[in-house]
């Protein structure tokens, strides 16, 4: 297969062809203890660093197989999303996953990547069929398959959904696909108290103008609703006169896009796609999504430096920005102090230099001892992204 | 009496135990008759730290601990091999907390599924698992088997909609996997192994279960097809052009005769089959999109179609839908319910398969499915007393399970592995994904004590099932 040694340490596979091949370097990594490195194009630096010595998988793919008439599709882990949505196209479907065009489909999968379309089509844990993966033995494991329902053996295609590549290396998915939304529409709200979220979502979302996607957004110290409705064009517009009896105050004319304009307008909001030197991402009740950002922005004071995507539906708030180490760690003791009284979990995807007291995951959760064992089971020798997030015995050893 | 009765009977009472071995009959086996095996006892305790003290117990005498439910599953999942002991969750009752705000229900493992949905009707929310047996069922036992139902073409299976569990390990040890009201966590997504697992990693004792709308507007049709092959096609045309409606059930000829002979819904009694479908949504836009639906029954030559938005007239269809196995019991006195799902693309061709398998082992085969899931249940109707057809009936379903597989499906796509179907998993899965299962069975359970053989083959206990595969299985089983 490709290879290249990058540096002293770092040996660079571009592509593992095929199974036999992944299995091949499996085998070689095990026996030179060369801990396998696939952190992806978006995930760099979450978590611990890298083992300085190893292999770096970067994987390439393609769509194998578009069952179209099932609206299912078959794709090699490491095809990207551009590529994805690309072949999907001319058939009027799309994989409905809030994904940069350079995202792959295993990165999607071990970082469970999702945006404000999860409030409509759901996130990997729905979308997922199928997966053929190798595990840290080199076994080929093949769990699920095309069907939208089957519960024939352990569910290990779910398991793998935010396993942060350390459980085994994906090799191919099958994923749901949804046709294209004949029309949609979208339009932003100011908001100046996004606490009102808190007490008032689940009666919106009982309400015909509940919106398909949503997001809330925080730049220039400024609120915002990114509001959007798919579907039909009558039904877009039913919506969005039943927003104006909903929200009690001015709504702004909406405008149509297509989904193509919708998705790149939705990647360019996306935090992780800016170069920020600070970026976390937050998951609280979300109950509490709104309330959590207004204490972030007052009680760190460093708001004007910062940028929050927010999904309320879920409780995910990412907060990014470009801040000098302490205001970092300032942040990092306030988002733990808040989720120490609200609950839910943060990880860092992005910290400045000089911050290496935060841990990049936390509060500890109580699956972790059980996650550990999986991971033994399944890596024996703690192979796969090596030292990123669970500590095992092989790992520290 | 063996001495484990008076230790589990100090933990949770007199009242929560049985052990005479005439109260032991109605835990024998589950929705699954065939597979049968009496318990030691059964216990039945409250509480999460019962189920703990009680595992301990039982680990003492080195002895199987079989999980259940309601005893609703149709596989076998829940039968005591080896006189093991049955730990009932069906007092664990408790609806502990509803969370409209976070749209989060927290329940002890044994609240019936439409209980939780019932408590909460006047609010606008519901929990959105529908298996047909949601009267009976646990929501525990729907976690154990990733249930599915008649609202999952669009609303998904039940792991969709569960947030987080609490569950009690092999040892005793309680744990649990992201139990706040938190949609995420960090790391692999334990929740969803655990789900589907058929009871066989650890005992569910608490479910945070995810809350959504409960649906205001519907509209429901029924087409009347000549050929099963049309009502087919049109099932695949309806899902090709992206229309995603809440359900889409079949029935075949056999079946739409028994039901309205049975209980006189007004059905043509001359027809193929009929598909019966809801979309359900805005209500200005349902209309739209089932006339869509309705073009596309047309283009495949449906002839009767009805539509209603009535809402009696919409309980009447569904009534007849879910009380379409109490017809079958009038058609003969035995019958045995398949399981399987296929690409929803492969159903005309699928179904010509079942029709050509009831030839060619003479066995009646009715069909009544979640088409729009591709999920379907081949029901074959036979006389368990007599062994040629018993015999035919296992060939047959063999068969018709190797099929699906070779045709891009699965075994089970919504009851479950169970002891059933057992022998069908090597032909499901390679030998490397059997071994990593046990393997992650035994990460869980290193003893293999907890409802061992079942779900996966096992390397400690062999099952056999005495008898051979047939089932009266009771009405609204699928």
């Amino acid at each position: 297969m490709p290879e290249a040694v990058t540096d002293n340490n770092v040996i660079q596979i571009n592509n593992a062809e095929n199974p036999t091949a992944l299995q091949a370097l499996v085998q070689r990594c095990t026996k030179e203890d060369l801990p396998i490195i696939d952190y992806g194009f978006a995930h760099t630096n979450l978590g611990h660093p890298a083992p300085s010595k190893h292999v770096k998988l970067q994987q390439h793919g393609q769509v194998i197989e578009h069952y179209e008439r099932d609206l299912t599709v078959r794709v090699a882990a490491g095809a990207t999303f551009g590529h994805i949505q690309a072949q999907l196209r001319p058939t009027n479907q799309f994989l409905p996953v809030d994904a940069d065009a350079d995202l792959t489909l295993g990165e999607v999968i071990n970082h469970n990547v999702y945006g404000p379309l999860r409030v409509k089509y759901g996130a990997a844990r729905e979308l997922l069929l199928g997966m053929r993966c190798m595990d840290g033995t080199g076994r080929d494991i093949h769990t699920g398959g095309r069907t939208v329902k089957n519960v024939s053996g352990y569910d290990l295609t779910r398991f793998m959904v935010g396993s942060l590549g350390q459980m085994g290396i994906i090799y191919e998915a099958t994923m749901r696909t949804y046709a294209i939304p004949q029309h949609i529409l979208r339009l932003t709200l100011r908001i100046d108290d996004p606490a009102w979220l808190d007490t008032h979502l689940s009666n919106w979302l009982l309400d015909v103008s509940a919106p398909s996607t949503l997001a809330l957004a925080y730049e220039e110290e400024h609120w915002t609703l990114q509001i959007a409705y798919f579907g039909t064009t009558t039904g877009c517009n039913i919506q969005h006169r039943a927003l104006k009896s909903f929200w009690e105050s001015s709504v702004p004319e909406p405008q149509m896009v297509q989904l193509d304009e919708y998705l790149d307008e939705s990647s360019q909001h996306r935090a992780w796609r800016r170069q920020a030197s600070t970026l976390v991402k937050i998951i609280v009740p979300p109950a509490t999504t709104g309330s959590t950002c207004l204490d972030l922005v007052s009680s760190t004071r460093i708001n004007a430096a910062l940028r929050f995507d927010v999904l309320p539906v879920h409780g995910c708030i990412l907060v990014g920005g470009d801040l000098p180490a302490a205001q970092a760690i300032m942040l990092d003791k306030q988002i733990n102090q808040i989720i120490a009284q609200v609950g839910g979990v943060r990880q860092w995807h992005a910290r400045p230099l000089g911050t290496n007291s935060i841990a990049p995951f936390g509060p500890a959760q109580p699956d972790w001892s059980i996650l550990k064992k999986l991971k033994d089971t399944m890596d024996p020798r703690a192979l796969l992204n090596r030292g990123r997030f669970l500590e095992t015995e092989s790992s520290l050893h | 009496m063996h001495p484990v009765i008076d230790q589990l009977r100090a933990i949770v009472g007199s009242q929560g135990i049985l052990y005479e071995q005439d109260e032991l009959f109605v835990y024998e086996c589950d929705g699954f008759p065939i597979a049968k095996g009496i318990p030691l006892a059964v216990i039945f305790p409250t509480n999460t730290q019962q189920v703990a003290d009680c595992v301990k117990v039982l680990n003492q005498h080195n002895l199987q601990i079989v999980p259940r439910g309601s005893g609703t599953g149709l596989a076998g999942g829940a039968v005591a091999y080896d006189r093991g002991v049955i730990i009932s969750l069906s007092r664990m009752k408790k609806i502990e907390s509803v969370d409209l705000d976070n749209r989060v229900a927290v329940v002890q493992a044994g609240v019936r599924n439409l209980a939780l949905s019932d408590s909460i009707a006047d609010t606008g929310w519901r929990f959105s698992p529908d298996p047909s047996s949601q009267r009976a069922s646990s929501i525990g036992g729907n976690v154990s088997t990733n249930a599915g139902g008649i609202n999952t073409l669009k609303h998904g299976v039940t792991v969709c909609h569960i947030l987080g569990l609490e569950y009690v390990l092999p040892d005793g040890k309680i744990c649990t996997s992201r139990a706040e009201p938190i949609y995420d966590g960090i790391g692999a997504d334990l929740t969803s192994l655990i789900c589907g697992s058929e009871g066989t990693f650890a005992i569910v004792t608490r479910i945070w279960c995810r809350l959504v709308v409960n649906p205001k507007y519907f509209r429901t049709v029924y087409a009347v097809f000549g050929s099963t092959s049309d009502a087919c096609k049109t099932v695949s045309d309806v899902i090709a052009s992206g229309i995603v409606p809440t359900s889409m059930e079949m029935m075949d000829a056999g079946m739409i005769q028994a039901v309205e002979s049975a209980f006189h819904f007004g059905f043509p009694s001359d027809v193929a089959a009929m598909l019966l479908l809801e979309v359900d949504g805005i209500d200005q836009v349902l209309d739209e999109e089932l006339a869509s639906i309705v073009q596309l029954a047309r283009d495949n030559n449906a002839g009767d179609i009805q539509q209603c938005s009535d809402p009696v007239r919409r309980a009447e269809l569904w009534t007849a839908r879910k009380k379409a196995f109490g017809a079958v019991g009038r058609m003969s006195h035995s019958y045995c319910t398949q399981d399987a799902c296929i690409p929803r693309s492969k159903l005309p061709e699928a179904m010509e398969h079942v029709a050509k398998l009831s030839e060619k082992y003479d066995i009646t085969i009715t069909n009544v499915f979640h088409a729009g899931d591709g999920n379907i249940h081949p029901i074959m109707l036979f006389d368990e007393d007599d062994p040629g057809q018993v015999q035919q009936v296992l060939l047959l379903s063999k068969e018709l399970l190797e099929y699906c597989v070779d045709i891009g499906g699965t075994i089970t796509g919504e009851h479950g592995v169970g002891v059933e179907k057992l022998h069908l998993m090597d032909k499901m899965f390679n030998r490397n994904t059997l071994d990593l299962f046990l393997d992650v069975k035994k990460t869980f359970d290193p003893d293999q004590r907890i409802n061992d053989a079942k779900l996966i083959p096992s390397d400690k206990t062999t099952i056999e099932l005495l008898k051979p595969i047939a089932a009266n299985i009771p009405g609204g089983a699928l």
